[in-house]
Parts: C-alpha cells; sequence; structure tokens
C-alpha cells in the first residue's frame, strides 16, 4: 500500500495504520469465532450470552477499525487534493501577474522617464523623449510632482 | 480485457465481492439454521456464526470497495501532480 515512504510527503495509509487494521479485523474475527464455539458449547441460554457479547464487541472493534481506515484514507486524500489546489492556485496566481504585466508592461516598480520643467513621464524608448535628456522616476514619484502620463507610450 | 489481468488490478473489488457475497450466504445459512428450531439455545450458535460473521463479512466487504476508491482517487491525484510537477513530484507524493 505504501510502496514509496518519503519523509514529510502525504500517504494514503501509513505503515502503522494497515498494522492496526489487520490486527484489529483479526481480534474481532477472533472474537466471533470464539464466541460461536462458546455457544455452540453450552446448553442454556444463559450460559451462552457472555459468548454472544464476546462475539458482538469482536464485530464493533472490526467494524470501528475499518470505519477509521476509510476516514483516514479520506482524510489524506482530502489533504492532498489541497496541497495540489493550493499549488494550482499559487500557479494561477503568478500567471495572471505575468499575464498582466505582459498586458501592460509595467511591473511594480518600474521607472520611467521625464525631462526636468516638462509636464509628461513616459517610458523608456518614448519617441518623444528623443534627443532629450531625462531623469528617472517611479510613476508616483512623477504624479507627486504633478506630471501626467504621455499619450503616446502611454506608461 | 482478460480475467486474469483484471483480478490483479482489481484485486481490492475482487475481494470485496466475494466478502461481500459470503456475507450474504452467511446471513441466509444463519437464518435458515434459526428457523429450523424453536429452541433459543440452539438459535444462538446460528446467530453469532451466521448472522454476526455474515455483518462482519458485509462491512469487510464494504471497507475493501471503499478502499478501492481511495486508491483510484490516489492515483488520479498522482496524474495531477506528475502533470504539475513533472514525474519526480509526483513519486515523491505517491504511497
Amino acid at each position: 500500500v505504501n510502496a514509496h515512504p518519503v519523509d514529510g510527503a502525504i500517504r494514503l495509509w501509513p505503515v502503522g495504520a494497515v498494522t492496526n487494521l489487520y490486527a484489529a479485523t483479526l481480534v474481532g474475527l477472533a472474537a466471533v469465532v470464539a464466541g460461536w464455539w462458546g455457544a455452540s458449547g453450552a446448553d442454556r441460554v444463559s450460559g451462552q450470552l457472555a459468548w454472544l457479547n464476546a462475539a458482538v464487541v469482536g464485530v464493533v472493534v472490526a467494524g470501528t477499525a475499518n470505519v477509521v481506515w476509510i476516514l483516514r484514507g479520506r482524510r489524506a486524500v482530502g489533504m492532498r487534493s489541497a496541497a495540489l489546489l493550493g499549488h494550482l492556485a499559487g500557479d494561477t496566481l503568478q500567471a495572471g501577474v505575468a499575464s498582466a504585466e505582459a498586458a501592460d508592461g509595467t511591473p511594480d516598480g518600474e521607472s520611467f522617464l521625464a525631462v526636468a520643467g516638462l509636464g509628461l513621464f513616459h517610458r523608456e524608448g518614448c519617441p518623444m523623449l528623443t534627443g532629450k535628456a531625462a531623469a528617472s522616476a517611479s510613476a508616483d514619484e512623477h504624479g507627486r510632482v504633478g506630471r501626467s502620463t504621455c499619450g503616446v507610450c502611454r506608461p | 480485457m482478460k480475467t486474469t489481468t483484471w483480478l490483479r488490478q482489481q484485486w481490492d473489488r475482487a475481494a470485496a465481492a466475494v466478502l461481500v457475497g459470503l456475507g450474504l450466504v452467511g446471513l441466509l445459512l444463519g437464518w435458515m439454521g434459526v428457523s429450523d428450531t424453536p429452541f433459543p439455545a440452539e438459535q444462538v450458535p446460528y446467530l453469532i456464526s451466521g448472522g454476526l460473521l455474515g455483518v462482519f463479512l458485509l462491512g469487510l466487504g464494504a471497507m475493501f470497495w471503499l478502499s478501492a476508491d481511495l486508491r483510484d482517487e490516489w492515483r488520479k491525484l498522482d496524474r495531477i501532480e506528475a502533470a504539475l510537477t513533472g514525474p519526480a513530484g509526483a513519486e515523491a507524493g505517491r504511497s
């Protein structure tokens, strides 16, 4: 069942759970067989009730172990699904940011250029800057000194 | 698909089907034994060997079947993880 134990990896069923299931199932089966064997050897109902109880306890023990086994498996599947969904969500978020940056070409923190004394700021390479000495600053800084965006390069 | 191949791949579902079948047979035999005698002292052994053992086997069969479903889901997650992170990542997450 656990063919590739890896530290930190989510596992469907750990070895301990398999051992517990086998042990509880065998104990339950032994109790049922013992209960049948004991009840068959008693000739009065009063002498059979203890054996009947033992058999019922055996069924309950095995049933509980089986339910725990399934619940552990469901939990492991849920945890792994959640981990994969988190991984997917992270990838989607990164892809979304990259896509947005590709669309407008303005990653956070990018600098823009402006000529001293003029009221517009530009992207690097904007034809409006050709032949002019421009200083670099962030869009916020340009905005603070009253500059607006160039209509040609649209920063 | 050949029967032996199916049995090898779906051993847990095959075991579940066998156990459920045995459980139903046990319940039937227990009922027949109990209904054949009017004495409670003779009915109790049938109640245990037929009824309780039948319920025990039915529960075991259900557990095998649900385990098979969980293993199927786990294999699907292996494939999704392999698609996301490559075969090495899926191998690390598999158990």
